[in-house]
């Protein structure tokens, strides 16, 4: 590991709040992942509709209470976390892939492919993307979850790909690129395999901060029925049901509401702390 | 300057002119059509309405219209609804625009407060704690707050109305609901603006020639350190003030935003395009405003524009 | 201080408050103005544009009708003042009462009725209603453009008969004119001084009726008059001297048509010999409301006329399809006319204020023939597309009652205590005259004992736990209110006991009532030996696996599915269950591509014949079931002539056992009507078809002495 990578772990690492925010969402990755299966060995589970009556505060037996159809608050919860990460990991990294590609490239081609490369860019940046998103959901009216990663992750890599050819250009000129270049390696390999490990650092900066936007996109498609479909179900649509009916049953709002805030919040943290880590601000005198 | 502005404009129309394009020919290219989840209705009528709309004209001439239309200022008619697009966008634009207003007041506010004293504390106890606020406001949806804040103050308190608004008091949850997140935005941008020019040799001239630290910062280091903040402030209030479907659904307000979703279910195309090239020119003149606020501030870019 | 807060914010936490009412009652400043929390914005509120409950509550108070909907749904003399029925039940005489007006001042007269009739039926109105004045002579052929009169004798037929498009092509517009001189829309016998809109030379309208016809104005002066239309931008209709109107467009086109037949069941092909199909051209073909089975013989009497007999046509006279339009005002803006300043009203309230999406304001009407049935001066309608924001602000004080239906249905099981009875004293549900059933497709389960079967295993009394809005589990067809719930008058109509199990339906209060057979209800042995029957019948070509279907997006559906999954299952039927979006549900059910699906009916009228039975008719569009039996067939052609509602209801009875025991359909159970009401409202009826007499309610600021 270079001296520059182990320095930002050392920083990382002393950052309190970023390592506490990494605690908590590896717990919450673990209940969504394990969780359910180790409750259905002890005979719990998300779907068993008991219209014995009604939404049921929590309690003992029901942690985070149950919805109106009987059915336990905890494990939908844990349910719909997997759907949320998943949602949330794979739409980032398809916006990765698209904006270090893009990035990449345009960096890299440089001169004029590159200004109307990051022309197009700008130009994107200024279409409303979340309503854009909205009318294309819409009017597309099929609901797979494969064209859901796809659009949001369509919408989300306009600022990787400009971090990602800020990096490349800065790459561009050191010497290791020129001595590739010297021994008459191809452009794409030395993209791929000297350049792009280097610019690695803010890509997962990035990442990490465009994740807790992805998940509050996903939300608030749900929100207006256009994400996640049932019978598959999100942090997102069990908050949509919830805000429905906050006056009755407030847990049925605030226990997922309340995880998934805990978890972008998280992720917001972790990411301000690898972003401390490895760009740290000089404090001012 | 006035080449610089002329030169923005220009950009701005093409870009009006792009966005409306798309929307165009993206919603004719869904399936369906207006009418057709009229059950009742006999092919003979629904072919009478179709031609009033002159949706069984050839696409090229229907565009041609509608872009002759909007060179005009005529965003056309609704097919669902008597009004034209211009009346509605005049009928409920306002009231978007006065949560919005609202709740960009309480963002500027709260949130240039919360960065600089966060920035003037840098690293110590009330800056840890001020940013920890403005994440958690960025990382609550508005319709998990909205809701909550709904059912709290509102109804179990009774302190404000749970919606519509008949007065002023009306305005203050859906502006809370709506500005928390750009709130937590606005702290951390003007922090960071603050902190990066608070490290500058000017700063510590400013110091040294003795000048009180209030008179540093909120005169001199934030006229440049208000920067970022100001760069955030033309598209956060472009979609503040074209209307919110969380405030207009959970407080029942008839904004414009409302026309985002329903007019696609209802595939009136004229709605949905108007009220999306509305929002684009909205944004493209809050652009352009803000570039120039941006000259003004910092000298430095006035002088690379001319 | 800071006990009082923390509590405060306790109580927030957990649940609903206690109370005797739901959220708080506020003072009665004003008992004169109601404001009720409507549902979502109104799509019109012109009755031939009106087709959801929501619009139609503010139509029924701005328009006022033949009859009204009184507190029971049905039909009260307002602007009629009584009627008289041909022996044939097809004949009905409207005789209006003097000192009805307009807003504007103007006397409300038959013609008025009769404009509104050919306005919705007209194809330039493009109404949703037309199909409620289906029973109307002509009508549908009126609307499809395909019935005319001849102005002049062609082949064997004279001049002034009724003939129609014969070829299946597309209705060609005979009644299409054009002016050589530019015409000047105006006012019946008004200058063309006065004229708001001008057609120019040579431009094509359309003739809509000239006066002097069986149901149009008589004509101010001596010359003849026409009533067209302008198609420019939001298009207008305005009256002009016939003579102006001299070329037809369409004067040349030749046309193959043929006499009407005169009540000719659908099928019958000796009416055909008699009615030799001859080519016409256009001009000898006029398109007029004349073909209609309206006349209007004076002012005061309007007369319609049914193509078969129709024993419910006054159960349809409050219906908007029917209530009068102001021609000046709709000739002029046909489109934006009931916007306030241009509206004319004829109700007990006029339009004051129209905030889209906000609200709708209607005061005390000065015209009204009936002042003192009008208790309140103001109604706010607020437009509430939100259940939960409806339910907030009725807590909060901020509306007096909420609309039917606008209550979030997961507040239920907390509105509704333990046993379905109410918690709060001013939350009520009452039946709706609606009914939830599973349709059993008959072409593709065309084994009856394997339907009777799915029949007898459904033990629908568990459904309401799902649905939980206190519905009524029932196997009949016909909805209708519990028998137990009835009062002493009503069950001696119906015929029946207390005990009686089932719903009965109330077509008029205390005097005539229908009581649907019985059904096939839960029975597991039946249902058992049905199935021995079905599988000794097909042998090898018995369903391995079955499917029912049902429209995704509310959880309600797909919780009923998969609990008749389960009951099914226990007979040993393996049934999959398939989530369809809506509109493509709508039409793969009504073309017959699925087995098993769910569905739901709601009447206009408290008639089964003309709301109910009517989806099991051979070659019916809504017959979804593809149910067509002869034996039903003709106990409906032997209910048609009879005259006596009781002895007619006895047939009708007999024709639903016959579908019934046929099992085309399970029923599961009766909609109800959910209704928040604060307790100082008095006389807010609920009846079943949800269309109250607002106006004749009112707010007691003394409620609480007088409990």
């Amino acid at each position: 590991m270079s001296t520059q990578s182990a320095a930002a772990w050392r920083r990382l690492r002393s950052h309190r709040t970023a390592v506490i925010a990494c605690a908590v969402l590896i717990c919450v990755a673990l209940a969504c992942a394990v969780g359910p299966w180790i409750a259905g060995t002890l005979g719990l589970d998300a779907t068993t509709i008991d219209t014995g009556f009604g939404a049921a505060p929590p309690s003992p037996r029901h942690w985070f209470g149950t919805d109106t159809l009987g059915r336990d608050l905890l494990m939908r919860v844990l349910i719909g976390g997997r759907i949320a990460l998943v949602v949330a990991v794979v739409a980032t990294a398809i916006a990765l892939v698209i904006g270090v590609a893009y990035g990449a490239t345009a960096a890299y081609a440089g001169g004029w492919i590159d200004e109307v490369m990051m022309r197009v860019v700008d130009v994107l940046y200024g279409v409303p993307t979340l309503a854009f998103l909205v009318v294309v959901m819409a009017v597309m009216e099929t609901r797979s979850l494969v064209v859901l990663f796809a659009l949001i992750g369509a919408i989300s890599w306009l600022t990787m790909a400009r971090i990602v050819r800020g990096q490349v250009l800065g790459l561009r000129g050191q010497a290791f690129v020129e001595a590739a270049r010297a021994i008459g390696a191809p452009s794409a390999r030395i993209l791929i395999r000297h350049v792009l490990p280097n610019a690695a650092g803010p890509v997962i900066v990035y990442a990490t901060l465009a994740l807790p936007g992805v998940m509050l996109t996903e939300a608030f498609l749900s929100y207006l029925g256009l994400g996640v479909q049932a019978p598959l179900a999100s942090w997102g649509t069990l908050v949509t049901e919830g805000s429905a009916q906050v006056l009755v049953y407030p847990w049925m709002l605030l226990c997922p509401g309340g995880v998934m805030a805990v978890t972008v919040v998280a992720l917001n943290f972790l990411g301000d702390g690898l972003r401390d880590a490895l760009e740290p601000v000089t404090p001012p005198d | 300057m006035i080449q610089f502005v002329a030169a923005r404009l220009f950009g701005g129309l093409g870009v009006i002119a792009a966005v409306a394009t798309v929307c165009f020919f993206l919603l004719r290219a869904a399936p369906g059509g207006p009418f057709d989840s009229e059950a009742r209705m006999s092919p003979e009528i629904q072919h009478s309405l179709e031609e009033r709309y002159h949706l069984r004209d050839p696409l090229w001439r229907q565009y041609a219209a509608y872009m002759a239309g909007l060179a005009h200022g005529d965003l056309g008619q609704s097919i669902k609804r008597p009004q034209t697009v211009n009346e509605l966008i005049a009928a409920h634009f306002p009231v978007s625009a006065t949560i919005g207003l609202c709740a960009l007041g309480m963002a500027i506010g709260l949130g240039m407060t919360m960065g600089v004293e966060a920035a003037r504390r840098h690293n110590r106890w009330p800056d840890h704690g001020l940013m920890a606020l403005a994440l958690i406001g960025i990382s609550i949806p508005s319709f998990v707050v909205g809701p909550m804040l709904v059912s709290l103050v509102s109804v179990r308190l009774g302190w404000l109305p749970p919606v519509r608004i008949d007065g002023p008091s009306g305005y203050v949850l859906p502006a809370i609901t709506l500005g928390l997140i750009y709130t937590g935005v606005i702290a951390r941008l003007a922090r960071a603006g603050l902190l990066e020019v608070l490290g500058q040799d000017f700063v510590r001239t400013a110091r040294a020639k003795g000048l009180a630290e209030r008179v540093v910062v909120w005169k001199h280091a934030l006229r440049l350190g208000v920067l970022p903040v100001v760069t955030y402030l033309g598209p956060a209030t472009a979609a503040l003030i074209s209307g919110s479907l969380v405030v207009e659904k959970v407080f029942q307000v008839p904004g414009l935003g409302f026309y985002f979703v329903n007019s696609i279910a209802d595939r009136d195309y004229p709605v949905l395009t108007g009220v999306f090239v509305f929002y684009v020119a909205i944004l493209v003149a809050l652009n352009l405003v803000v570039d120039l606020v941006h000259s003004w501030l910092d000298p430095r870019i006035a002088q690379r524009n001319r | 201080m800071r006990v009082g807060w923390l509590s405060a914010v306790m109580a927030a936490a957990c649940g609903l408050p206690d109370g005797e009412f739901f959220g708080r009652v506020p003072e009665v400043t004003e008992p004169r103005r109601l404001r009720y929390c409507n549902s979502k914005e109104p799509e019109a509120i012109d009755p031939a544009l009106a087709t959801t409950t929501t619009a139609m509550k503010i139509t029924h108070v701005l328009f006022d009708g033949l009859t009204i909907y009184d507190q029971h749904g049905l039909p009260e003399a307002s602007l009629a003042t009584g009627w008289d029925v041909s022996e044939d039940l097809r004949t009905y005489t409207f005789h209006l009462r003097d000192g009805a007006r307009w807003s504007n001042g103007r006397a409300i007269t038959a013609w008025d009725v009769a404009y509104q009739v050919i306005r919705v039926v007209h194809p330039l109105t493009a109404s949703p209603n037309a199909d409620n004045l289906g029973t109307l002579k002509n009508a549908r052929g009126y609307l499809a453009r395909r019935v005319f009169v001849l102005r002049r004798p062609v082949g064997p037929y004279p001049a002034g008969e009724l003939v129609e498009q014969a070829d299946k092509g597309e209705a060609v517009r005979v009644d299409l004119r054009a002016s050589s001189g530019p015409l000047a829309l105006r006012d019946l016998g008004a200058a063309a001084g006065t004229a708001y809109a001008w057609v120019a030379a040579g431009r094509e309208v359309a003739l809509v009726m000239t006066t002097g016809g069986r149901a149009s104005l008589r004509s101010p002066d001596a010359r003849a008059w026409a009533y067209v239309f302008d198609a420019t931008g939001d298009g207008v209709y305005g009256w002009v001297p016939a003579v102006e109107l001299d070329r037809e467009p369409r004067g040349d086109v030749a046309i193959a048509v043929r006499r009407v037949a005169a009540n000719a069941l659908p099928g019958d092909r000796t009416a055909e010999a008699a009615r030799p199909v001859v080519t016409a051209r256009g001009r000898d073909l006029l398109v007029t409301p004349d073909v209609l089975g309206i006349a209007v013989p004076d002012a005061r009497t309007i007369v319609f006329e049914n193509a078969e007999p129709t024993p419910y046509f006054v159960g349809l006279s409050n219906n908007r399809a029917l209530r009068p339009t102001p021609i000046e005002a709709v000739s002029r803006w046909p489109r934006r006319w009931t916007e306030p300043g241009r509206i004319v009203t004829s109700g007990p309230m006029t339009l004051t204020a129209w905030r889209e999406r906000d609200a709708i304001v209607v005061d005390r009407s000065a015209t009204y023939w009936n002042p003192g049935d009008v208790r309140l001066d103001r109604i706010t309608f607020f437009a509430m597309d939100d259940q939960a924001a409806a339910a907030n602000f009725y807590f909060t004080g901020g509306c007096d009652a909420v609309a039917a239906n606008n209550i979030p249905s997961t507040y239920l099981p907390a509105l509704l205590g333990p046993g379905g009875k109410s918690r709060y004293a001013d939350f009520r549900t009452e039946p709706y005259l609606g009914i939830y059933f599973a349709y059993l497709n008959t072409e593709k389960l065309a084994n009856r004992h394997l339907r009777r079967a799915l029949a007898f295993a459904v033990d629908r009394a568990q459904i309401p736990r799902f649905t939980q809005g206190n519905e009524i589990p029932t196997a009949q067809l016909t909805p209708g209110t519990p028998i137990s719930s009835l009062d002493v008058a009503d069950l001696a109509a119906c015929g029946v006991a207390h005990e009686t199990r089932g719903v009965a339906l109330i077509m008029t209060k205390g005097a005539l009532c229908y009581v649907p057979p019985p059904g096939l209800d839960y029975n597991l042995v039946a249902a058992q030996a049905e199935l021995a029957q079905a599988r000794v019948e097909l042998g090898a070509a018995f369903p391995t696996r079955l499917s029912y279907r049902y429209n995704a997006g509310t959880e309600v559906h797909k919780q009923i599915a998969e609990y008749l999954q389960a009951a099914w299952a226990r007979i040993g039927l393996t049934v999959d269950l398939e989530a369809q979006e809506w509109k493509t549900f709508v039409a793969d059910t009504r073309a017959g591509r699925y087995e098993l699906a769910r569905f739901g009916s709601i009447g206009n009228l408290p008639d089964t014949e003309s709301e109910f039975l009517p989806l099991f008719r051979c070659g019916a569009p809504d017959n979804r079931s593809r149910y067509c039996n002869p034996a039903f067939e003709q106990l409906l052609e032997q209910a048609r002539p009879v005259r006596d509602r009781v002895a007619r209801n006895a047939i009708l009875r007999r024709a639903e056992q016959v579908m019934i025991e046929d099992a085309p359909v399970i029923p599961l159970y009766v909609y109800t009507q959910k209704h928040l009401q604060k307790p100082y409202v008095r006389d807010l009826a609920s009846n079943p078809v949800d269309q109250p007499p607002l106006w004749r309610a009112w707010l007691d600021p003394a409620w609480r002495s007088h409990r």
